[in-house]
């Protein structure tokens, strides 16, 4: 899903949602939630960080990295969070 | 080839933290094995010297504090700015950074000997030694020697910055003031005094 404006690089923003069975369309200016302002890349770490237990070393040893590496990126996305928030 | 220039650069970056330690402390025993083997001792940080009649555990002792006190003050340094820092990763990464230094030692310890070095040093200050066999080998060195120097700082930088996440210019110029505060601390005043414990 893209999360930048591909013309000007603003944030996106939802302004319609519809139900699949009945057709239902709503329409507004709703702010995308902070998960799914994150690349797709980002997102999947953030998924994968979970899915490990919250364990980085797990995390380095199913990536194939270091330590190191693996929680440079985790402090890396936790900055660029909370400068978003 | 991308990834093998990765490993050759920032081996830190990449490899697993057990193999990562498991291989600094093979390659801090094979330092100990060379100086032993070479005749060879650390007298600083970045400089090794020859002695031929060194106890093994004035060896043993200085090669393990030339190792340990940069990891430390880099630690400290990292610590500075980044509280998840370990000491470790700093270990590794200045280790590593040695393993090109090794090898000229290796080299230096084969060309040279410990009369070569005193007539080198004598020479130095009378002007060009005679030997002009000592000039091809001490040539060779240099031919060697500056690249893996060169290389060495490579590792250590890129080593630094992994195990730190460091990115602004003040957390390198910590680093620099990190390896100069080691060199001196050692050169000054543990090197004498591990050689007066020792020779007593």
């Amino acid at each position: 899903m893209p999360v930048k404006c591909p013309s000007c690089d603003n944030s996106l923003k939802v302004s319609q949602l519809k139900c699949d069975r009945c057709s239902t369309e709503i329409t507004g200016n709703y702010d995308l939630p902070l998960f799914l302002k994150l690349h797709k890349e980002e997102q999947d770490f953030i998924m994968d960080f979970f899915l490990a237990s919250g364990s980085i070393k797990e995390m380095a040893r199913q990536a194939g990295n270091s330590y190191p590496t693996m929680r440079n990126k985790m402090d890396d996305m936790i900055e660029k969070i909370k400068q978003m928030r | 080839m991308m990834v093998l220039k990765d490993y050759l650069f920032n081996p830190v970056k990449f490899l697993p933290d057990r193999v990562q330690t498991g291989m600094s402390l093979f390659f801090v025993a094979g330092a100990i094995l060379i100086n032993y083997c070479g005749k060879t001792i650390q007298d600083g940080i970045y400089h090794t010297g020859f002695l031929s009649d060194s106890a093994p555990g004035l060896l043993v002792v200085s090669t393990l504090l030339v190792f340990l006190l940069p990891s430390a003050l880099l630690f400290i340094a990292g610590k500075t700015f980044n509280k998840g820092t370990r000491f470790i990763d700093l270990w590794n990464s200045f280790v590593f950074s040695m393993v090109p230094l090794l090898l000229v030692n290796i080299l230096s310890a084969s060309l040279l000997n410990e009369a070569a070095a005193t007539q080198l040093a004598v020479a130095t200050n009378a002007g060009v030694p005679d030997d002009a066999g000592l000039l091809v080998r001490i040539a060779i060195l240099g031919v060697i020697g500056l690249p893996c120097f060169i290389y060495s700082i490579v590792l250590l930088v890129n080593g630094y910055k992994t195990a730190t996440n460091a990115k602004k210019t003040p957390h390198y110029i910590w680093m620099g003031l990190a390896i100069i505060a080691a060199e001196i601390i050692y050169r000054l005043f543990l090197y004498p005094s591990l050689i007066n414990y020792f020779t007593k």
